[in-house]
């Protein structure tokens, strides 16, 4: 069930009025988690399974940690465990695979049973990520026991974020569940803006630039230099509008029924440093990262080669989050080397010499490096790119002339949104027409049919 | 990375003293990353600018893309999907106070020109512009009532059965498996089961709301009128340079004239015998007939018919007729017991019924009338008092 669809609104509407009438009652949370259930059955009814066995995992751990010495044994419970899920159901195919090829270098022709099942989980990444933040931060006691499993349960599929996050922490996310806030005109007005923001940068950006990415990532040998380096730009822009098109609309629906999720992106594009951009990009996974992996291994207390492998480790990691393949672990190293690499440039002032729309653009540069890396369909493909790379004969472009402007004035906007001429777009007859035009557009303008998000599949 | 660890207090100490939970002070909204920072009475405005949008587009449309049908217009096979120009056409078509020939591409004129369809024929008859082809090609019965619940006429009405739609349960569209079927969006997404048609339920829900939503129908319009049948974003893939303005060029698109189809070969004339216009022993050919009590398109039909009774519509059907060629006389026999069976059905209900004549020459297909048939059929239909009564009392 996507957002954008009939089946959704209805869904939605029904959820909605029943929330309204029971929130202040007992039954407003058992009336969120039938909803989140059915929202996630939508996919696949046996999902829900999964959903289920995890967290009551995850609950009867922290149970566990709460009433018994034991905490160290039921923290490794729960995290064995939900990792154990992701690397079986998201890992499986793809090490089973590997230590084939492996066994074949070897001379051993013994090739292991494959998984039965072939599709992978849908959301499986983002929940499992927001229940063991639970668990490891009652571990470190940073938030109490939650006494309602309901209300655990719901927090960890909470359907506004349940497929694609943000991935919520519980410390901010369980406090609203309990108290349930007010919904307010604001959280209204909001949640629309937000909302639409976000249909409009899905429909009418991601999805038209998809097939443009397609077209040459598709069949890489038919396209040269122009044309890759056009994919490549059109791709991330199709990623950023898709996955920021994702979260604002979870951020809008969320904020229909009152509750506040965390920003997931801000103009990672004018981002300028790496870091900058880490801060900018997918926040919700970046600080995941950072306060369950960065930080344990030491972050940036220790000396200068630990820190590069801590680095590495954690963008690798993060790479191979987004999917069981090499193109991802290479995407991932690539942004920990930039990170390692820049670091002795900033520190020593240098970076900061360097005009900001020229630090803004090779870091971009480095950034969309990455995205080629990330949407190549296999490392032969890979080659094959880099090989087109040395052909700059004229080809006809791939991108429509309407479609790269509108892109140019998204990017204008949030240049202008991060300067001081931001009261501007604050004006209400400049935010009334960019929404009667967004409105104009989604009404006629939309391609016949609209792709899934991108994320789904993470 | 950058951030410094914070203190990361260990499990133990959270034994001792537990945490309390964390204050609930969310602030105001966040505007970050917002592009339309709009409070309740900005978005009152923009609902109010929409609403106005939605009811102006099909009026400033039309003023905008004139049109204005040559005689014997027809809906031009590549637009046979755009039901906003239809309607428009039908509006027209009634202010010129025309009786509307309603039907599938038996009534549009498959093997003929424009000007050799079974309403042009009867115009040429009665001397004047009286009947407008409003025929659809492909247009299942069932679909006819859903285009005539979101455009119902005015005027008196001709509406041609087919019964080639009986003649399978596949064509019938009462069979479990489904098949590729024409005009998906004009089939009834929530009040009809029809078998062979299994969408999800988010296609039932977007067909639904798609054909009802005017400016969606306008869209639709200009994606077949001005985009080679394509939307928007895949047209202009193929045409990088253009901008959506430079693709209004306010003219509609007009009929070829030219049949759509080119006849078979001709086999024998004679019913109920073997071809031999191949030179070859051909099989005789029968069907499987749907009876009208089952079938689902002639419920639809009868529906119909009904809807616009209850309009207070005049209304008469024309049955048409299959070719006799190269089908078993058993065959023949149960169409005609079959034409007697929903003929007597829709005369029971007080429906003026008049079946066209056939004749094996006249036919350029199963079911679709030569030109000259189309000029017999005419003539014989003209020279029916039955037919100049019903015209007169309309």
């Amino acid at each position: 069930m996507l957002f954008h669809t009939w089946t959704f609104l209805i869904f939605f509407v029904i959820v909605w009025c029943g929330y309204v009438l029971l929130r202040r009652g007992r039954w407003a949370i058992p009336w969120l988690l039938v909803a989140s259930y059915l929202f996630y059955a939508g996919w696949r009814p046996v999902y829900l399974a999964l959903i289920v066995y995890s967290t009551a995992i995850d609950y009867i751990a922290v149970e566990g940690m709460a009433r018994t010495k034991w905490r160290r044994t039921w923290l490794a419970i729960s995290l064995v465990n939900n990792l154990g899920l992701l690397a079986y159901f998201k890992y499986a195919h793809f090490l089973v695979d590997n230590f084939d090829l492996l066994l074949g270098q070897l001379g051993v022709a013994y090739p292991l049973p494959r998984p039965s099942f072939e599709t992978m989980i849908v959301g499986i990444s983002f929940y499992t990520f927001q229940s063991m933040s639970y668990t490891i931060d009652f571990y470190r006691g940073r938030i109490p026991r939650e006494t309602s499993p309901l209300r655990f349960a719901t927090y960890v599929a909470f359907f506004p974020q349940l497929i694609a996050g943000p991935i919520e922490r519980s410390e901010a996310l369980l406090p609203q569940l309990a108290v349930r806030p007010r919904i307010t005109s604001d959280h209204l007005a909001s949640g629309a803006a937000l909302f639409l923001t976000g249909w409009f940068k899905k429909v009418a950006l991601a999805d038209q630039l998809a097939p443009v990415v397609e077209q040459v990532y598709g069949n890489p040998s038919e396209f040269g230099g122009w044309n890759v380096l056009l994919a490549t730009l059109a791709f991330a822009w199709q990623i950023y509008f898709d996955f920021s098109g994702y979260s604002d609309m979870a951020r809008g629906v969320a904020r229909w029924l009152g509750f506040e999720l965390m920003v997931n992106f801000r103009h990672p594009y004018l981002a300028t440093s790496l870091s900058d951009f880490w801060d900018r990009w997918h926040i919700s996974l970046s600080r995941w990262f950072r306060d369950y992996l960065y930080i344990p291994l030491g972050g940036n207390r220790v000396g200068a080669w630990r820190w590069a492998s801590n680095i590495m480790i954690v963008f690798v990691v993060s790479g191979l989050w987004h999917g069981p393949a090499w193109t991802f672990v290479l995407w991932g190293a690539w942004h920990g080397l930039g990170l390692v690499a820049l670091r002795p440039l900033e520190r020593r002032g240098y970076w900061r010499r360097v005009p900001l729309v020229a630090r803004t653009g090779l870091v971009f540069s480095w950034v969309l490096f990455g995205w080629a890396l990330f949407r190549a369909n296999s490392l032969t493909d890979l080659a094959v790119l880099a090989a087109a790379l040395r052909d700059w004969s004229v080809e006809p472009l791939v991108l429509p002339l309407s479609l790269a402007v509108m892109v140019g004035l998204v990017w204008l906007h949030q240049a202008i949104h991060e300067s001081r001429f931001v009261g501007v777009l604050r004006h209400p007859l400049v935010a009334g027409t960019l929404a009667i035009l967004m409105w104009l557009y989604l009404l006629l303008m939309p391609a016949s049919r609209s792709e899934a998000f991108i994320y789904f599949q993470f | 990375m950058n951030h410094e660890s914070t203190s990361t207090t260990q499990a133990d100490s959270s034994q001792k003293s537990r945490p309390s939970p964390p204050t609930l002070d969310f602030g105001e909204p966040e505007w970050e990353s917002v592009a339309i920072p709009l409070h309740g009475r900005g978005w009152l405005v923009v609902v109010i600018v929409m609403i106005a949008v939605v009811f102006l587009l099909p009026r400033l449309w039309s003023v905008w893309e004139p049109f204005e049908p040559t005689a014997n217009w027809r809906t031009p096979s590549a637009t046979s999907e755009d039901y906003w120009q239809w309607q428009r056409f039908q509006s027209v078509a009634e202010s010129e106070g025309q009786v509307l020939l309603l039907g599938d591409s038996v009534t549009w004129g498959e093997y003929a020109r424009p000007n050799e369809t079974l309403s042009a024929e009867l115009n040429r008859l009665s001397g004047e512009a009286t009947f407008a082809n409003l025929g659809l090609q492909g247009l299942y019965p069932i679909s006819q009532r859903e285009l005539l619940r979101i455009a119902p006429p005015q005027g008196p009405v001709l509406l041609l059965f087919n019964p080639i739609w009986m003649t399978s349960e596949r064509r019938d569209l009462s069979w479990d498996e489904e098949a590729p079927i024409n005009h998906t969006l004009l089939l009834p997404q929530f009040d009809y089961r029809v078998r062979a048609y299994q969408p999800r339920l988010e296609e039932r829900l977007s067909r639904y709301v798609e054909l009802r939503f005017e400016p969606w129908r306008i869209r639709q319009h200009w994606r077949l009128d001005d985009l080679e049948g394509k939307d928007w974003a895949t047209w202009n893939r193929a045409h990088p340079g253009a901008w959506p303005w430079d693709t209004l060029d306010r003219t509609v698109q007009a009929p070829l004239d030219q049949p759509h189809s080119r006849p078979m070969v001709r086999r024998t004339n004679s019913p109920g015998s073997a071809a031999e216009g191949s030179g070859r022993s051909v099989p005789l050919s029968t069907y499987a007939w749907v009876s009208p009590k089952e079938s689902l398109q002639f419920e639809a039909f009868r529906d119909m018919v009904d809807d616009l009774r209850a309009r207070h519509i005049t209304v008469a059907v024309l049955v048409s007729s299959l070719s006799p060629t190269g089908r078993s006389a058993e065959c023949l026999d149960q169409e005609a017991a079959l034409r007697r069976e929903l003929t007597d059905e829709l005369r029971l209900r007080e429906i003026t019924v008049f079946e066209l004549a056939v004749d094996g020459e006249w036919m350029a297909d199963a079911s679709h009338p030569s030109p000259a048939g189309y000029q017999a059929q005419a003539t014989a239909l003209w020279s029916d008092p039955a037919f100049q009564r019903w015209l007169s009392q309309e």
